[in-house]
């Protein structure tokens, strides 16, 4: 039972993308039918790991059903839902329902990822995600998709890669592949072992330097997709980052070393995300921009230790909550490479969508009075507590930074103009849902802190 | 319980101006609201309230409204009802209005508030609506204020984000009461003592921080500014007192060998300036800028008697500020134009108006029976107890303002008559009586909001040397 439980949401993902590919081949469902299915099936898969909750380890200690696997599964499972939700009120350019399977497959594998307490196991966890993703970017007919898949297989193909050679190193010390061997691993031989195995999970998380596949995949695929491509692999590429991390800190060992270079990858994000926003003119790459630099937010966070389970699962939290709603906000403009200028008139046109806006954009700086405030003080705390000042000082200059580029969003709102948006009901509701949730947990954050408590690996 | 109450009354009637057709009347009573409040919290002091909120990360709702927090509401009560009686027309008034109330709610979520976190919540708030209003209504170069408002905001928030979150982290608490009983050890308050200073200097404005400043006044609508010079620089004003000299005094000892010589520099910069503009929202610009820099100098002298000043001479400045764009506004409806050069000899066709103007310049120069007046005498007293040479620049540049008061009183109001212009009106007596019978009031009592200042309602001076 227990090992089943372990399973269950791996197992409706993956059942879920073979109905969704077997009912297009049987019924020819149209494209909107077969993305409601996969919200459900995400969703289920969220519930699923919810309803499960913590228990024993599974299938001998290959599956971890600790409260970071529920917390990190089930918000997977949802921003996934809501991805493909946004992509059901604005179809138009996929036109294959079948990619929907190549996405839950892809969901899948991280989920996977999250779950797994065994490197090989992870390995091969980060192969599905990365075969499977790589599918879906390189099946959008453009030479910017094209060009897109080209940096995902290089960068993450050669990180999983490296991830599978760091494996062999921690095994050739500790002569095991689950997690704990890593904290044995203390020659030069199994250090550059673990070195490698962070590697190729930073990789997958869009760290920079790692960040030139994210902002091609982000630029070049359909938008449903493209959140996708920026919650899902991050999520849980942190989550495994964290799990390896805390058996590394366990025994003490080569704990500060990783912890440094942490703190090296997330000022690098920093950097890059908050600066290279500045100066965009097209809406997904400030977004995708921000996102880098939100991802580099986080990773303050795994710097700070791995005893800060609670900071990063508030900060993927509120971090997939204002992707996933900025990213509707793009869906919803109607041409074709959506700019700035796009947006202008929309603050006469829809109040309310602007109004949400200002909340996500808010949201996305980490400013009150929205979730992702806490999240940032819980991350500057747990670094101010861990004496890296440096990085905290780093973090709140880049706080501001990203919020004057997520302020011009909203001043283009407000300029006069002609803004192109369609009216498309449900991408508005899932923008509403999310800009709410950002608000509710900044006014009451208990519920949400306590939900992010849970994790623990 | 009144704290409370105070920041929601705002909150409700930003709602009800979205909802409901008199969204003008909202605001007012909210306003009104506030103010009588603040009374009330003077009177029958409340006590703090303590919940939890955002409990692991040592975040806590704690708000009181004592003297020091009272004072401030009620002017703030009074500059935003006359802000809102004086945005007759606005368009999409609904949004306006929810915004204002919104900004005001911000306010006084600042000034009530005892823990570091709340207070960051509803200083940015404040801060975001603000820019909002500035974005949305301002005049033709309105894009570049807001960008310049929010940058300067932006960059104080930051460096208070991180002093809030290594202080929580080094005591265990952002309650402001608690802190100010253990307070850091001297050596170590003064970085953190200069990072909680960031916000409030540029909100304040502090020279040489001010580069947002002229373009804000010149381009947000006159009410909108009303709100900003005198609503947020005076919760900045209350700010570096109760969150800077509060929680750091002996940081801020340390410090004021720079801080001092800053004040007294923007004072007689302001001061200078401000003799050389013919834009009237320039010339109040410049002349804020002088006044919130005896605000600071006094604050950063910190002695019993300056400090007493520090807080009279900033409410005396929000009420002046008011006063002064009021004016401002009225004479550029009757001569269609902000800049001096275009009026001249009002006093022929509306003696009235020419005389009320004449009056608020006169408050606005700190003359004698005017809150100014009592401001400055404390705070320049109290600062020559300590720093001699400061305090007299500060005086000096004292001329220059009287000058520039001088100057437009004659340009405007004297002189060959170049506009024929309407009396007075009863809409616009309503709006400045209040501000002028509170700006003699203190003037002429300012005893009466002192005194209420008991133990431990201003920092300690005592720490100091």
């Amino acid at each position: 039972m227990n090992d089943l439980l372990g399973v269950l949401p791996v197992a409706i993902l993956v059942l879920g993308s073979a109905v969704v590919v077997a009912f297009d081949r049987l019924f020819r469902v149209d494209e909107r039918a077969a993305a409601w299915l996969a919200t459900a099936i995400a969703l289920g898969a969220g519930g699923a790991a919810a309803f499960a909750g913590t228990g024993d380890d599974a299938l001998g200690g290959l599956v971890r059903r600790d409260g970071a696997s529920v917390f990190f599964t089930s918000l997977l499972g949802v921003s996934a839902a809501a991805a493909f939700a946004v992509h059901a009120g604005t179809a138009t350019t996929f036109a294959v329902p079948a990619r929907f399977g190549q996405l839950l497959v892809a969901t899948a594998g991280a989920v996977l990822l999250i779950v797994a307490g065994n490197l090989l196991l992870m390995f091969l966890a980060l192969e599905i995600v990365f075969v499977s993703l790589f599918a879906v970017i390189y099946a959008h007919p453009t030479q910017q998709a094209r060009a897109a898949s080209r940096s995902w297989f290089l960068l993450c193909g050669n990180a999983s890669a490296l991830f599978a050679a760091g494996a062999g190193l921690a095994w050739s010390e500790g002569g095991s592949f689950s997690i704990g061997a890593l904290a044995s691993a203390t020659s030069p031989a199994g250090q550059a072992g673990t070195a490698l195995v962070l590697v190729g999970l930073a990789c997958f998380a869009g760290l920079a330097p790692f960040h030139l596949w994210f902002l091609p995949a982000l630029e070049a695929t359909p938008v449903p997709t493209a959140i996708v491509i920026a919650v899902v692999p991050r999520i849980a590429a942190f989550a495994a980052l964290m799990r390896c991390a805390s058996a590394i800190s366990a025994t003490g060992g080569s704990a500060t070393d990783w912890r440094a270079c942490v703190a090296i990858l997330a000022a690098a994000s920093l950097a890059v995300g908050s600066i290279g926003a500045l100066s965009q003119t097209s809406l997904r790459r400030i977004v995708a921009y921000l996102a880098v630099a939100f991802g580099g937010q986080v990773a303050v966070a795994a710097a700070a230790g791995a005893g800060e389970g609670a900071a990063i699962g508030l900060a993927l939290l509120a971090y997939a909550v204002v992707v996933v709603g900025l990213f509707g906000v793009i869906a919803m403009v109607t041409t074709n490479e959506p700019q700035l200028a796009d947006l202008r008139g929309l603050a006469r046109r829809r109040p309310l969508l602007v109004a949400a806006v200002l909340v996500l954009v808010i949201g996305m700086a980490g400013l009150p009075p929205t979730i992702a405030f806490f999240a940032r003080l819980a991350v500057f705390e747990g670094a101010a507590g861990s004496q890296l000042a440096w990085l905290v000082i780093l973090a709140a200059i880049a706080t501001v930074l990203t919020a004057a580029s997520g302020f011009r969003i909203v001043f283009a709102c407000f300029e006069a103009g002609d803004a192109r948006v369609s009216s498309g009901r449900i991408a508005a509701g899932v923008i509403a849902l999310t800009a709410l949730v950002a608000l509710a947990g900044g006014i009451a954050p208990d519920p949400w802190i306590q939900l992010a408590q849970g994790v623990r690996f | 319980m009144i704290a409370t109450a105070i920041v929601l009354v705002p909150l409700v009637a930003a709602a009800l101006c979205l909802i409901g057709r008199a969204a003008r009347w909202s605001a007012v009573l909210a306003s009104i609201t506030v103010s009588a409040l603040a009374i009330w919290s003077l009177v029958a002091p409340a006590g703090a309230v303590r919940l939890l909120w955002g409990t692991p990360f040592r975040a806590s709702y704690a708000v009181d409204a004592d003297a020091l927090s009272a004072g401030f509401l009620c002017i703030l009560g009074v500059v935003s009802l006359v802000g809102a009686g004086a945005s007759a027309r606005v368009a999409d008034r609904r949004a306006y209005f929810a915004l204002w109330c919104l900004a005001l709610a911000g306010l006084c979520g600042v000034l009530v508030s005892r823990d570091l976190a709340l207070f960051f919540v509803a200083w940015e708030t404040t801060v975001i609506a603000l820019a909002v209003l500035v974005l949305q209504w301002g005049g033709h170069d309105r894009r570049a204020a807001a960008h310049a408002f929010l940058a300067y905001m932006l960059a104080g928030s930051g460096l208070f984000l991180v002093a809030l979150a290594s202080i929580a982290v080094a005591r265990g608490t952002g309650d402001m009461d608690a802190l100010a009983s253990r307070p850091i050890a001297a050596a170590g308050q003064t970085l953190p003592a200069l990072f909680f200073l960031a916000a409030f200097a540029f909100a304040l404005p502090l020279f040489p921080l001010h580069g947002w400043m002229l373009r804000v006044y010149t381009t947000a609508p006159p009410a909108v500014t009303m709100l900003i010079g005198a609503g947020l620089g005076s919760a900045a004003a209350y700010g570096i007192l109760r969150c800077g000299l509060g929680l750091f005094p002996q940081g801020f000892a340390a410090a004021a060998p720079v801080l001092v010589p800053l004040s007294a520099i923007g004072i007689l910069y302001g001061a200078l300036a401000a003799t050389r503009q013919d834009d009237l929202r320039r010339v109040i610009a410049y002349l804020a800028l002088s006044q919130q820099g005896l605000v600071a100098l006094a604050a950063f002298a910190a002695t019993a008697t300056s400090l007493r000043g520090a807080v009279i001479a900033s409410l005396g400045e929000a009420l002046v500020i008011a006063a002064l764009l009021l004016m401002a506004v009225w004479l550029a409806r009757r001569s269609s134009s902000f800049l001096i050069t275009r009026a001249g000899g009002i006093a022929v066709t509306a003696p009235t108006f020419a005389g009320l103007g004449t009056a608020v310049m006169l408050a606005a120069v700190s003359a004698p029976g005017s809150a100014g007046f009592a401001g400055s005498i404390l705070a320049l007293a109290g600062t020559y107890e300590r720093y001699p040479a400061a305090a007299v620049v500060a005086a000096i540049s004292g001329l220059a303002v009287a000058a520039t008061g001088a100057r437009i009183v004659r340009r405007a109001y004297h002189g060959p008559p170049l506009v024929t212009t309407a009396e007075v009106s009863w809409r616009e007596w309503i709006l400045v009586v209040p501000l002028l019978v509170l700006i003699i009031g203190i003037g002429v009592a300012p005893s009466l909001v002192i005194d209420r200042f008991g133990e431990g309602a201003l920092p300690a001076t005592e720490l100091r040397q």
